[in-house]
């Protein structure tokens, strides 16, 4: 995984001429040359890297073009309350979607797994931002239920609550779909397995044998799949963020390629594309621990 | 072929994905001869009708037929959908086949590749080569085709690597069978049917996404009409009017659901093993 | 009757399927004495499982029970509600699974597993350690202490089997019901295997109804045997005497084809030519007619009774009348 981060700063030092980029339209011959200078473009392109990954660690991203500031900070500014969305997007998720997932598994093929099956695709193939659009429109605007825009005042626990709970709805709504399918099918495979049919055999009651036993096995699975799914979960935030006018990496992303702010989107993506590996990694991790016949084998 | 059909339409579920895609491609496909007016065509003097007779879904803020705009916006997600997905599949399974077939130092080349772009949660990954290139469809395009295509890479890669150890397989190239006969004879057969389920399922995620590029105004360029650019302007008007928003949504839930069915029955049916009913 | 643990009489067990009513099991008769134990032999798909899950009451749910009774310590076991079952299931009567590796709770530690089946018990935590440590002890796992945290995969096929067995005879059963429990095992641990549930049985004093496939086995450990066939009892009696003087042909039969009996080498192993009949559509007369080969004219239409051919050496066959 390193490895990839690796070639992903390599690419970013190839296209076209770097200075001019990072200039943009406002780029004059001069400035280019003194940029050139400056970003050490003139050097062999080896110690280019090795300054660009020098830099890195130091946590230093480059400036922004248009303020001047350093654009490390800025991106670390605005991840926290991306970070929060998507916390709180997966935690109602969660809390919908493994019991619905639940019920459906041990009623199946009842009407109402049925119909729990058919609205769990439909959650998930609305694109997020669809939903977001509908969630504005339907609650913020015309019920005017919660706010539209913004996230609140800094320190005012219940404002930035309800700013918040919009956006995690239209987050979470697919993923609420996702869950309950995953949670179904692996609840199905684990009740169908050998030592639950030991546990009833001892006589151990339904409650037990299905909420102790099987629904904590059958939870395994969704710990990975919202590691791997962060990759959607960051692009369904940047259209959240951007719909509902919240700060955070996805607005930021947008307004600075609006703006033609190139290094703060490097900056930004860097970022993200870091979390997403992170969380990845992190995933695979906790489900080694949590299973104890992987973690006997590591 | 004919035998998947209808054994699709059997199901309730395939036959309402399978009407829904019908709907909409050939609604798109025929919009130059249904759509009452001209896309782009302004009107100020109507601007922001609610639906009526005379403008099925509206207007917008220009005045422009929002119906007209959704039907013509249709053959922008066609066009992406069947462009990028079809140059993605055979770059991918070119790719795949020469990263399982050739020598190691090229597959390490492009498998790095490979999970280089597969490390990037895709829109980021879209924005930011658009900060670098500039906006437009072709853009667009070009970005869904190099995200999709490591993900058909890999199957095909994969399936080959297998055939590639297989005893038989190396007993015909003693023989000097071609690698173009092997690859076409043994390889192909058994990576079409993942490939047609894993193409089906990527069709709708790839006009959600080239609507979601639009919608932030990183694809089409105005006034060309595309779902996602319309649903801009009806974030814009969101306070005047839900129209557009609804108009430029339910061809894109209606074409997503549909293609979503259409693969769910595709899947059951190719691979019975894998077989979840609803 | 009332020196039996276990009495079934006249059980029938149907499945619904698609293609129509699968008569699964048919009028079995079947008696456990106390303290002794009870061999049940028969092939694939003589209705073994069935005739556990109909006993523990774990029946799959497109099973319907038409008819019998299964008397355990004077009480109708069919007539019993989920809860009374279930007080019954793990604690008077308890069961022992084929494979261990997946009858055995996979994320839990077998301490946790071996507690967790003593909530009935008002014990203490460390009480409940300390009977486990006990069990675990006495079917011969060395340290048994120290091997509570451990999981299922850290021990092998055979403990793990012994560890199967410490679990059901925890509670000490009146019944223990033991479904081919080392078909899955080789040779020398089935030996090691068999005389534990030897001694464990003198010990303890339960019953032991013990489902297997292996003639051996049965003829070494069971006091009693029963031949199922096709859903049906064919024969019930002592060892001795269903080994030593077979009353039904289909016994006859099973004997021959045991290698280990057979005494003149030959270039073939002898096999029971035929198949099952379909239990969907049943044939009339007697479900062993096609393979036997003794068929008389009756066996054709009627079926045969369950009749005592002396010393409660029970057959269903038209011969014993003759």
């Amino acid at each position: 995984m390193l490895a990839v981060t690796l070639l992903f700063c390599m690419i970013h030092l190839v296209p076209g001429d770097p200075a001019r980029i990072l200039l943009g339209p406002r780029a004059t011959p001069e400035l280019i040359a003194s940029m050139s200078a400056r970003m050490g473009l003139d050097l062999p392109l080896p110690v280019q890297i090795f300054r660009f990954f020098g830099n890195l660690f130091r946590g230093d991203l480059g400036m922004d073009v248009i303020t001047n500031r350093p654009v490390a900070d800025i991106v670390f500014n605005q991840l926290p309350y991306t970070l929060w969305l998507i916390f709180t997007a997966i935690i109602f998720a969660a809390l919908i979607g493994i019991p619905l997932g639940c019920y459906s598994a041990l009623h199946r093929n009842t009407l109402a797994d049925r119909i729990s099956g058919i609205l769990s695709v439909t959650c998930i193939t609305a694109p997020a931002f669809v939903v977001a659009l509908y969630s504005l429109l339907i609650f913020a605007v015309t019920l005017k239920w919660f706010p539209a825009v913004g996230a609140g005042e800094k320190g005012n626990f219940w404002d930035q609550a309800s700013h918040l709970v919009l956006p995690a709805f239209a987050i979470g709504l697919s993923w609420i779909g996702y869950l309950a399918r995953l949670v179904r099918a692996s609840m199905l495979e684990v009740m169908g397995e050998n030592h639950i049919r030991t546990a009833r055999a001892y006589g151990l009651s339904e409650r037990t044998v299905v909420y102790r036993y099987a629904l904590k096995l059958a939870v395994l699975p969704t710990v990975t799949v919202i590691g791997v799914g962060m990759g959607f979960l960051l692009s369904a935030a940047l259209f959240t963020e951007i719909v509902f006018a919240r700060p955070g990496i996805g607005k930021l992303i947008f307004d600075s390629i609006t703006t033609r702010n190139y290094p703060v989107v490097m900056g930004s993506v860097l970022i993200s594309t870091i979390l997403f590996v992170i969380s990845t990694t992190l995933s695979d991790l906790i489900n080694a621990w949590l299973d104890p016949r992987i973690r006997a084998s590591l | 072929m004919i035998n998947i059909l209808k054994r699709i339409t059997h199901e309730p579920l395939g036959l309402t994905g399978l009407i829904l895609v019908i709907v909409i491609v050939i609604s798109a496909v025929l919009a130059n001869f249904i759509a009452p007016y001209d896309p782009i065509a302004l009107n100020i003097l109507d601007r922001l009708q609610s639906p009526s007779a005379n403008h099925l879904l509206g207007t917008d803020q220009l005045g422009r037929d929002l119906f007209s705009r959704v039907l013509y916006g249709g053959q922008v997600a066609l066009k992406v959908a069947l462009i990028s997905i079809a140059a993605a599949l055979s770059i991918g399974v070119l790719l795949g086949m020469i990263a399982g077939f050739g020598p190691r130092w090229l597959d390490n080349i492009i498998m790095m590749f490979f999970d280089t772009i597969r490390s990037f949660p895709t829109v980021m990954f879209a924005l930011a080569t658009v900060a670098l290139v500039g906006p437009s469809l072709e853009t667009v395009i070009a970005v869904i085709i190099v995200t999709s295509i490591p993900n058909y890479g890999r199957v095909v890669r994969t399936q080959t690597l297998s055939i590639k150890t297989n005893e038989f397989i190396m007993a015909e190239r003693v023989m000097g069978v071609s690698t173009l006969r092997i690859l076409g004879v043994h390889v192909l057969p058994n990576v079409i049917g993942p490939l047609i389920i894993l193409a089906s399922m990527d069709i709708p995620t790839v006009i959600a996404l080239e609507a979601g590029l639009s919608f932030l105004g990183m694809g089409v360029k105005p006034p060309t009409p595309s779902w996602g650019s319309i649903l801009n302007d009806g974030y814009t008007l969101i306070r005047n009017t839900p129209w557009p928003i609804i108009a430029g949504s339910i061809p894109l839930v209606l074409i997503t659901l549909g293609f979503t069915f259409l693969g769910e029955s595709l899947r059951d049916l190719i691979d019975p093993k894998l077989r979840k009913s609803l | 009757m009332s020196n039996n643990v276990l009495t079934i009489r006249d059980l029938s067990v149907h499945y619904h399927t698609d293609r129509g009513e699968l008569k699964a099991m048919r009028h079995i008769n079947l008696d456990v004495p106390r303290g002794s134990i009870v061999g049940v032999v028969g092939e694939s798909g003589c209705g073994k499982s069935t005739l556990i899950a109909s006993i523990i009451r774990l029946l799959a749910e497109n099973a319907t029970i038409p008819n019998g009774a299964i008397d355990f310590e004077s009480r109708d076991l069919l007539k019993l509600s989920e809860d009374e079952m279930r007080a019954i299931r793990g604690d008077h009567m308890s069961i022992v699974f084929q494979d261990p590796m997946s009858t055995l709770n996979p994320v839990l530690s077998i301490g946790r597993q071996m507690t967790d089946i003593q909530y009935r018990d008002k014990k203490s935590q460390a009480e409940k350690i300390q009977r486990s440590v006990d069990m675990l002890a006495s079917v011969g796992i060395p340290d048994p202490a120290s091997r509570l945290k451990q999981f299922p995969h850290e021990f092998s096929g055979g403990m793990q089997q012994r560890i199967s067995i410490a679990m059901a005879l925890q509670a000490e059963p009146s019944l223990l019901i033991a479904d081919e429990p080392t078909t899955a095992l080789d040779a020398t641990l089935e030996v090691q295997i068999i005389h534990l549930l030897k001694a464990l049985q003198k010990d303890i004093g339960c019953s032991i109804l013990f489902i297997s496939h292996h003639l051996g086995v049965i003829a070494e450990l069971c006091d009693y045997v029963v031949v199922m066939y096709a859903g049906e009892v064919v024969e019930e009696g002592t060892a001795r005497d269903v080994f030593h003087r077979p009353a039904h042909p289909y016994t006859e039969k099973l004997l021959q084809c045991d290698p280990a009996g057979i005494a003149t080498k030959s270039r073939s192993l002898p096999t029971i030519p035929g198949e099952i009949p379909d239990l969907v559509a049943m044939p009339p007369g007697c479900i062993f007619k096609n393979r036997c080969g003794l068929v008389m004219t009756q066996c054709d239409t009627v079926v045969p009774q369950w009749t005592d051919s002396g010393n409660g050496h029970f057959v269903s066959c038209h011969r014993t009348h003759s």
